[in-house]
């Protein structure tokens, strides 16, 4: 029966090597191909929710899997908790719908790309659902090796610099981790996470300090928190939007689950505030988050203004989460949740009107909100649903957090995030401004003539609207949202 | 589910009231706005739609969380309705109520984090302080209240109407809920808001900013009202905001159609108003009557009941006479310069006169409506025993008017040289100026840059500046992780 699960990794790897074999064939089948896979994933997916419903709604999810009935040492073991399932259904709705968008943005003529993003599924769900740390760690490279490509799939000089920094940043933090991961086994002599988890205590105390530091280091990086955030701008602006979207709003929430795995449910959440690091990471995520947002005020170039803005919100949610509270926890994954969907729908819907200009500067942008108002009025609502107005989950993510932080005895952060969405108002007001300025006749003619790079239109429209929806939907019913939240942060708090 | 919304929504006899008001006041002036919005009047019936609900959720909640849902969706939708009477004031109105908004929401969890999870009765001093300052962005407390003058003159009339009649009253609404035992901080701000106010009044001479500054005032009585902690003060604030929610939204409505007909704004321009149109003119007449406080009309009423948070001190009786005074200045300054200014030379274009059946609705329910109040004060208020002192207030009103007239007389009924529309540029061209005096240095008449774009380029320096001390060179960020890890690991 959850047979299912391990199909549910192995189909989108399986797609991506397929996809090489069906080109020989034929190159037509190949859209065929990519979009029945994309379903059937999801359909096995929601089969696999649909069959464990009940211990779900219990809060008891919980499965352990030995991968050919080989046992931890030398087998593969899949460990699926709530917390997974969270970031696994977060994940799998949000790539469905990216792979849709890459058909009408990128076209189906592109077949590496499609193997390299069916790669990046399966990896990131394997992430998701490993129970040892050496596969996490294989899977996280194969992450890093699989999208610095698809950031320079633009071919051209910009995009191989920014894939050239990606690698080498993603490389480094890679590093720390294997490191880590070393010393784990030099000690322990085990890299199951459950093993670790019981014996992680009995290690020296320098030895525990020194992997714990490698962790938050490498995972640091790989989020782009404040001194290690260099990366994060330049990949940005050099990729295609879809691919933009991958990164700033899924492959982040994978690291955000590496760090509640590692730190509260391997390690143990001692390990940072017996050395007293929680208080330095808490000041200098917030720090991250205000430099984030004050960048983002500086950049002209949207897409590098988006990506200064998620710096500014993962600093938020990493600052959030170290609170260690029941309250914060429950803030950062809600948190997590609202800013996934809202920047990819402002990647999204900002993707297409890009279409229509000749960079991606604040100077093109002018007139675009009369190319689709739709689209646009999207633009709109992402961007407030990020600043923080009600009806969007952006404003239940950002009342639970100043929330937890009141809750925790913290007075000023709360404020530094506010100052935070301040400049947000700002710096999307002036691309909304910019937008609806009216253009000319001659400058309009000028622009029709770049209008053919989109493959097909209406389904990158339709596909940025649905995601503007799921984020006002999730906001509108995120009373609903407590209970199973609730009862996920019961399951990493026991883990203490 | 119903439970969960019988459980988060209170439906007192209070609430009930003050909704139904802001659902008449926003009715009259969606009827009045169709002369204001010529283009996507689907989208401007949109907003409005939001706006009544959200304002309906705000006053009817006990829940914090759907309390601040609604007061930010008040916030956008009277922001999408300002798009209407242009885009600077907008933006502008935006950006001051998103800073007021946000500390209200920091305000607002810290009370909850302070144990009151549901919105009632507030003991903390301090807690109500940081409450009052909170709202004070939305509902215009002195300090706070800068943009007031600003938008509510320079917008559409209608939203002058929506807002001055009921946006701001939003938060005092709150703080009825909350502030019952009154707050002496309260008290003492409303009655510099009304003397404060009540001054710049009385030295206006544009008719739109002299009742936003009137706003202003009358919300002082309001304020005076809740602060005291007296329960018939506080009765008197409820009836207040009532009644000078349908005054406010009769004279600025009105005051649309003064300027459609009179084509200027300024009070001194509105000479043979009486002849120009005469139903206009009773309403006004009517609406400024009920600011001021005659007897028999619901100001009156409320204003008596305000009058008790005098106590037993004298200074302050003598104190609240001097109030009403300086509301009957104004009133009757500007009704010397205006309806009741003949200027005979004039010739009077009797084709001009229109009188829209839509027009006279629009204003004149209102003001019947401010006259049944003023009928059944008594079925409003919970208390058992009122007593207006109609004669005795008679006298009074007498004597006030005769003592404001007497000034009025004595300063040539304060004419003063005609002043531009107030706006952002000309505040901060006076803090400037105020800035430089304290420096020493030159005066400046006009700024370079308009406000807008100084405060945008402040922030954008900053951002330069935080841009330019970060490396550049992909050597030095890289050689920054080492750094990082040797700090991390000098500090275990």
């Amino acid at each position: 029966m959850n047979n299912i699960l391990i199909t549910i990794i192995i189909i989108p790897i399986l797609t991506a090597f397929l996809i090489p074999l069906i080109d020989k064939w034929g190159k037509e089948k190949r859209k065929i191909l990519v979009i029945s896979s994309n379903i059937i994933e999801i359909f096995l997916f929601a089969r696999f929710i649909w069959i464990n419903i009940e211990t779900i709604k219990e809060g008891m999810f919980y499965l352990e899997y030995n991968l050919g009935g080989w046992l931890p040492p030398l087998g593969i073991l899949i460990k699926v908790d709530m917390l997974s399932l969270y970031f696994l259904v977060l994940t799998n709705i949000l790539m469905f719908l990216l792979i849709f968008y890459s058909i009408g943005y990128i076209g189906h003529h592109e077949g590496k790309y499609y193997v390299l993003l069916f790669i990046i599924w399966g990896a990131m769900q394997g992430i998701l659902v490993t129970g040892d740390i050496f596969n996490f760690y294989v899977m996280l490279e194969l992450v890093l090796i699989t999208s610095a490509p698809l950031i320079a799939f633009k071919r051209n000089r910009e995009g191989t610099k920014a894939a050239i920094k990606y690698m080498f940043y993603g490389i480094v933090g890679g590093l720390f981790i294997f490191l880590a991961i070393i010393l784990i086994y030099y000690n322990l002599g085990t890299l199951s996470y459950n093993e670790i988890s019981a014996s992680f205590k009995t290690m020296p105390i320098y030895f525990q300090n020194m992997i714990a530091i490698f962790f938050l280091i490498g995972i640091f990086i790989k989020i782009g928190i404040f001194p290690l955030h260099f990366w994060v701008a330049k990949i940005q602006s050099a990729s295609p939007s879809p691919i933009s979207a991958l990164v700033s709003g899924v492959l982040i929430n994978i690291y955000i689950y590496d760090y509640i795995r590692i730190f509260w449910d391997v390690f143990g959440f001692e390990v940072l505030s017996n050395m007293n690091l929680d208080y330095p990471i808490i000041f200098i995520s917030i720090l991250s988050s205000l430099i984030g947002h004050v960048l983002a005020l500086n950049e002209t170039d949207i897409k590098k203004m988006l990506a200064y803005s998620t710096i500014g919100h993962l600093g938020i949610i990493i600052a959030t989460l170290t609170l260690n509270t029941r309250i914060s926890l429950i803030a950062g994954l809600i948190y997590v949740m609202s800013h996934s969907l809202m920047k990819i729908s402002l990647f999204t819907t900002s993707g297409y009107l890009i279409q229509y200009t000749h960079t991606n500067h604040l100077e093109d942008f002018k007139g675009v909100a009369y190319r689709n108002k739709g689209v646009f009025i999207g633009f709109i609502v992402a961007a407030a649903g990020m600043v923080g107005f009600p009806p969007m989950i952006g404003f239940v993510g950002r009342w639970y957090t100043i929330k937890a932080f009141f809750n925790s005895g913290y007075i000023l952060p709360p404020l530094l995030i506010i100052l935070g969405s301040l400049f947000a108002v700002v710096y999307y007001l002036r691309f909304i401004i910019k937008g609806f300025r009216k253009i000319h006749l001659e400058e309009l003619r000028e622009f029709r003539l770049i209008l053919s790079v989109l493959y097909r239109e209406r389904l990158v429209v339709d596909i940025a609207l649905i995601f503007v929806t799921i984020s006002i939907i999730s906001g509108l019913f995120s009373v609903f949202l407590y209970n199973p939240i609730n009862n996920i942060v019961d399951i990493i708090l026991l883990n203490i | 589910m119903i439970e969960l919304f019988i459980e988060h929504f209170d439906f007192t006899k209070l609430n009930l009231l003050f909704i139904s008001t802001g659902i008449i006041i926003t009715a009259v002036a969606l009827i009045s706005s169709h002369d204001y919005t010529y283009e996507h009047r689907d989208w401007f019936y949109i907003s409005i739609f939001i706006y009544t609900i959200s304002f309906c959720m705000l006053i009817l909640t006990n829940n914090w969380i759907i309390f601040m849902i609604g007061w930010e969706l008040v916030t956008i939708t009277t922001f999408a309705m300002l798009l209407w009477g242009g885009n600077k004031i907008a933006r502008i109105y935006l950006i001051i109520q998103f800073i007021g908004s946000n500390f209200l929401l920091y305000i607002v969890l810290l009370i909850m984090n302070a144990g009151y999870s549901t919105i009632g009765p507030i003991d903390n001093f301090n807690l109500q302080l940081l409450l009052i300052i909170g709202v004070g962005v939305k509902s215009a407390i002195i300090g706070l209240h800068f943009w007031l003058p600003i938008v509510h003159s320079r917008a559409p009339s209608p939203l002058s109407a929506i807002l001055s009649g009921w946006v701001v009253k939003l938060g005092f609404i709150l703080l009825l809920k909350t502030v019952v035992t009154g707050n002496l901080a309260l008290f003492y701000i409303g009655i510099a808001m009304v003397i404060y106010a009540g001054i710049q009044a009385i030295l206006a001479t544009d008719y739109k900013v002299m009742l936003a500054f009137s706003t202003i005032s009358q919300l002082g009585f309001i304020a005076i009202g809740i602060g005291s902690g007296n329960i018939y003060a506080y009765w008197g604030s409820v009836l207040h905001i009532l009644a000078h929610g349908f005054a406010k939204t009769a004279l600025f409505l009105g005051s649309g159609y003064w300027i459609k007909k009179i084509k200027s704004r300024t009070i001194y321009d509105f000479t043979n108003a009486w002849q120009k149109d005469k139903i206009n003119s009773v309403l006004t007449i009517f609406g400024l009557a009920v600011l001021a406080g005659v007897p028999l009309l619901a100001g009156y009423n409320s204003k008596t009941l305000i009058k008790y948070a005098a106590g037993k001190s004298i200074f302050l009786k003598y104190l609240f006479h001097l109030l009403s005074i300086i509301t009957y200045i104004y009133v009757f300054r500007f009704l010397r310069w205006s309806i009741f200014n003949f200027d005979k030379k004039e010739e009077i274009n009797k084709d001009n006169i229109y009188n829209e059946g839509k027009t006279i609705f629009s204003i004149t329910l209102p003001i019947v409506l401010i006259l049944v109040i003023g009928f059944l004060s008594n079925s409003i208020i919970e208390i058992d025993y009122t007593d207006y002192h109609l004669f005795d207030g008679l006298i009074k009103n007498i004597v006030y008017i005769l003592i404001s007239l007497g000034f009025l007389k004595m300063t040539n009924w304060v004419y003063v040289k005609e002043k531009p529309v107030p706006s952002m540029d000309l505040l901060l061209i006076r803090l400037k100026n105020w800035y430089h005096s304290f420096m020493g240095q030159e005066k400046v008449e006009t700024l370079e840059v308009d406000m807008e774009n100084q405060i945008y380029n402040t922030l954008i320096h900053i951002s330069e500046f935080v841009d330019k001390i970060l490396p550049k060179k992909i050597q030095s960020q890289l050689l920054l992780i080492p750094i990082v890890v040797l700090l991390l690991l000098l500090f275990v």
